[in-house]
C-alpha cells in the first residue's frame, strides 16, 4: 500500500472514532433535563449527523483501498465528510450548560416564546457558562452551508433543523438576575441587523473620514528615512482597512442597541448602563466594539427622543441627564484608529441614519414605546410594591398574561425608583440591605414571567385539548 | 369563620381598593374547576420547582449542630420540571414542592392548607406547614411524600391540595405584622430559619450533663 493510502486508510479511522466519540456522548446526555426543547433537537441532529459520517466513512474505505483516484482527489473527497466534525463538537459544548439547574427554567420559556415571536421559525438554546458574557448567534446558515458540500445522506442531516437557531449564552452566576437579561435584546440586534441586512443599507452611506487617515500616514511617514511611494500607499492602505473595519463593526454594535432599544425601551437602557459601568473602561474600545460612551451616548438620544424622559421619576431623570452628560463629553481614546472611526460615526447624519434604518427593520407591533411604559408602571408597579409577582392581569376568568418586555421594565422601573420601598417588605433581614432587597425583586420578576407563561401556556394546551375531543 | 367558594369568588372578581385588603391567588386556571360551587376552599396546583433531599451529600441533619446552615445549603438539590414534564417520586421518598399559584392574604384573612384527598389514598401525603397568617405573600411549599408501595408521576399543574380561608377579628387598631421569614418566596427553596431557643436547649444539655455527646 502506498503512504497516500495508508494515511488515507488512518484518515478514515481516526475520523472513525471521532464519529463515533460524538454518538456516545450523545448518548451519555441527551436524557438530561435541558431548559429549551432545541437543546434535543440539536443533540439528536448531532447523533444523526455522526451516525451517517460513521457509515459514509466506512464505504470510504473501499474507495481510498482500490480506487483509481489521485492522492489529491482523495483528500478531497474526504475531506468533504470530515470537516463538519468540528461543528459536530462546537454544538455539543454549547449544549453543556443548557440543563435545567444552570439555566434558570422560568425564564427560557418566556424568552423562546418572544424570539420567536420577533423571528418567524426560530428556535433557542439558552446556556449558562461561567464567564461574564452575553451573546446570541444564529448558528443553522452555517451548518447548511458547511453541510451542503457533503455527500448524502450527510447533507440532509440539516432538514429537520429550524430556519434559526439561536445560541444564547447568559453569565452562570448571575442567571437569576433577570433585570440585566435585558441586555439579550442588544444582541437579538444583531440577529434582526443580519436578517435584514442593514449592512449593505448603512455602511455605502457612512463616510470614513479620509482626511484623518491622510494626516495619520504622514505623521507616522514623516521621519523616516527609508519612506518610499509605495510603503506610504501600503501604510495607508492598512490604515484605511482598519479604520473600515472598525467602522463596520462598531455600526453592527450600535445598530443592534438601537434595535434592543426599540425591542425592550428603557430596559436594554439600564441594562446595558449598568452592566457595561460595572466592568468596563467607558473610553476604552476593541476593533470589534466601540466604546460605551459612544453606545451609552446613542442611547441616551434615542430613549429621549422615544420617551418623554423629562417627565419620569425624579430618580430617572437624574440618572438619565447624568449619563447623557457624561456620553456627551469628548471621547479620548489610545490608538489613532480608533479615534478616526469614532469621527467617522460620532456626528448627527450618521447616529440619524442608524435610527431610522433600524426603526424600518422592526413592525410596529413589536416596538415597545411610552404608552406601554406609562400602563406598564400604572398598573404592574404597584403589585410589584405589593408583593405580588405581575404575570396577569384582568378579572378573574379574564385574566391577560403581561408580556415580557413590560414586566422587565416594571422591575427597572421599581429597582431604580422605589427598591427601599419594595425591601420593606421583606424579612427584616433583607430591609435594610439593598443587595437583598434587588434579589427578592429578581426573584418576584422571575416569578412573574413564569406565571405570565403558565398562563399562556395552559390556554395554548386547553385549546389543542379541545381540537383533540372535536 | 371559613369562607365558602363562593365567597372567595367574590373576594377575587372585586377587590377592594385598598391593596392591603385584596386577597390575590395568581394563577387561578380554571374557576369553575378550582372553585366549586358548595364548597370552602379552593383548590390548588402542583407547580413547577422542587427541591430534593441529596441523601449521598449529608449524614444527617442536626439543627443543635454549628454546621446545621451549610449542612442545610448542601441537602437540597433544585430542579424545575416544566408544565408537561414530570417528577417520580418514589416511595419512601421526601420532596419539597411548591404550589403554582401566589398567594396573597390581605390583612382580615388567615389560611390553612391540606392535600386532596384523592392524592393521599394513592399514598401521597402532601403535609405543608398548614397555617397561613394574614400577610402573607408567596408560594406554598408543600412538604410530599409518597408513603406508598409504587412510584408516583408528579405533573406540575396538577389539582393538589386545598386553601380554606377564614376571617380573622382584628383589633381596632390595626398592627402592621414583621415580615416573616417565608414572606415572597418564589421556590420552595425557602431561607434557613434557626430553631427559637435554640441556646436554651443547648443550655439543658449542658446543664444535664449530656454535652459531652458529639453534636457536629
Amino acid at each position: 500500500m502506498d503512504s497516500h493510502r495508508l494515511v488515507a486508510q488512518l484518515k478514515i479511522e481516526s475520523a472513525q472514532n471521532r464519529a463515533q466519540a460524538l454518538i456516545e456522548e450523545v448518548g451519555r446526555i441527551k436524557n438530561r433535563p435541558y431548559s429549551s426543547p432545541a437543546s434535543k433537537d440539536i443533540l439528536e441532529f448531532v447523533q444523526e449527523a455522526a451516525t451517517a459520517i460513521r457509515s459514509l466513512l466506512e464505504s470510504e474505505k473501499t474507495v481510498a483501498d482500490a480506487s483509481p483516484l489521485m492522492p489529491a482527489e482523495l483528500e478531497v473527497r474526504l475531506h468533504r465528510t470530515i470537516k463538519v466534525i468540528p461543528y459536530l463538537h462546537t454544538l455539543i459544548g454549547f449544549i453543556e450548560g443548557s440543563e435545567i439547574p444552570k439555566s434558570p427554567g422560568q425564564l427560557i420559556q418566556p424568552l423562546r416564546r418572544y424570539v420567536r415571536s420577533v423571528i418567524m421559525n426560530s428556535d433557542i438554546v439558552v446556556s449558562s457558562k461561567p464567564e461574564l458574557n452575553y451573546s446570541i448567534r444564529e448558528v443553522v446558515a452555517s451548518i447548511r452551508k458547511a453541510f451542503s458540500e457533503t455527500p448524502p445522506p450527510l447533507s440532509q442531516s440539516c432538514a429537520k433543523l429550524p430556519d434559526f437557531l439561536f445560541l444564547v449564552n447568559i453569565p452562570a452566576i448571575e442567571s437569576e438576575q433577570i433585570l440585566i437579561h435585558a441586555i439579550l435584546s442588544h444582541e437579538l440586534g444583531h440577529a434582526l441587523y443580519n436578517k435584514h441586512d442593514l449592512e449593505k443599507r448603512l455602511l455605502p452611506a457612512i463616510k470614513i473620514r479620509d482626511k484623518m487617515i491622510r494626516h495619520l500616514v504622514n505623521v507616522i511617514t514623516t521621519g523616516e528615512t527609508e519612506s518610499s511611494p509605495m510603503s506610504e500607499i501600503w501604510l495607508r492602505q492598512y490604515v484605511t482597512d482598519q479604520v473600515t473595519e472598525r467602522v463596520s463593526r462598531w455600526v453592527t454594535e450600535l445598530s443592534s442597541d438601537m434595535i434592543g432599544i426599540q425591542l425592550f425601551g428603557p430596559a436594554l437602557y439600564f441594562a446595558s448602563t449598568t452592566l457595561l459601568s460595572s466592568f468596563s473602561h467607558i473610553d476604552r474600545c476593541s476593533s470589534s466594539h466601540p466604546p460605551p460612551r459612544l453606545r451609552i451616548k446613542l442611547m441616551t438620544r434615542m430613549l429621549k427622543k422615544a420617551y418623554t424622559t423629562d417627565k419620569w421619576h425624579s430618580n430617572l431623570t437624574e440618572l438619565i441627564k447624568a449619563w447623557a452628560d457624561i456620553s456627551g463629553e469628548t471621547i479620548a481614546t489610545r490608538q489613532p484608529m480608533d479615534q478616526i472611526a469614532i469621527e467617522s460615526l460620532d456626528r448627527d447624519d450618521v447616529l440619524d441614519l442608524i435610527e431610522t434604518s433600524v426603526s424600518d427593520a422592526i413592525p410596529e407591533e413589536l416596538r415597545y414605546n411610552s404608552t406601554k411604559l406609562d400602563a406598564d408602571v400604572r398598573d404592574l408597579v404597584p403589585l410589584i410594591l405589593n408583593s405580588v409577582p405581575p404575570g396577569e392581569l384582568g378579572p378573574m376568568g379574564r385574566e391577560k398574561p403581561i408580556e415580557l418586555v413590560s414586566i422587565i421594565n416594571a422591575g427597572w422601573y421599581v429597582y431604580l425608583c422605589q427598591l427601599a420601598e419594595f425591601g420593606a417588605r421583606l424579612h427584616e433581614s433583607a430591609a435594610n440591605s439593598r443587595l437583598a432587597a434587588a434579589t427578592g425583586l429578581h426573584r418576584l420578576i422571575l416569578k412573574a414571567l413564569e406565571i405570565s407563561d403558565i398562563r399562556i401556556s395552559w390556554e395554548e394546551a386547553k385549546r389543542d385539548s379541545e381540537r383533540g375531543k372535536d | 369563620m371559613i369562607l365558602s367558594a363562593e365567597k372567595i369568588k367574590s373576594l377575587l372578581e372585586s377587590p377592594p381598593s385598598d391593596p392591603l385588603d385584596r386577597l390575590v391567588i395568581s394563577p387561578v386556571l380554571d374557576v369553575a374547576k378550582q372553585l366549586k360551587p358548595g364548597t370552602a376552599s379552593i383548590d390548588l396546583r402542583l407547580g413547577q420547582h422542587f427541591y430534593v433531599a441529596m441523601r449521598t451529600k449529608l449524614s444527617e441533619l442536626n439543627r443543635l449542630s454549628e454546621h446545621h446552615q451549610v449542612n442545610m445549603q448542601r441537602y437540597k438539590d433544585e430542579t424545575f420540571v416544566p408544565l408537561g414534564d414530570y417528577f417520580v417520586l418514589h416511595p419512601r421518598q421526601f420532596v419539597l414542592g411548591e404550589t403554582l399559584e401566589w398567594i396573597r392574604l390581605p390583612r382580615n384573612l388567615a389560611a390553612f392548607v391540606v392535600g386532596r384527598s384523592t392524592w393521599g389514598r394513592d399514598g401521597l401525603i402532601i403535609a405543608t406547614a398548614i397555617g397561613v397568617h394574614p400577610h402573607f405573600s408567596g408560594i406554598l411549599t408543600l412538604e410530599i411524600s409518597n408513603v406508598g408501595e409504587i412510584p408516583i408521576y408528579l405533573y406540575p399543574g396538577f389539582s393538589i391540595a386545598q386553601l380554606f380561608l377564614m376571617s380573622v377579628e382584628t383589633a381596632k387598631t390595626l398592627v402592621e405584622p414583621t415580615p416573616s421569614a417565608f414572606q415572597m418566596q418564589t421556590s420552595p427553596r425557602g431561607r434557613i430559619v434557626d430553631v427559637e431557643d435554640i441556646d436554651i436547649i443547648r443550655s439543658f444539655r449542658k446543664l444535664r450533663g449530656i454535652a459531652h455527646d458529639k453534636v457536629e
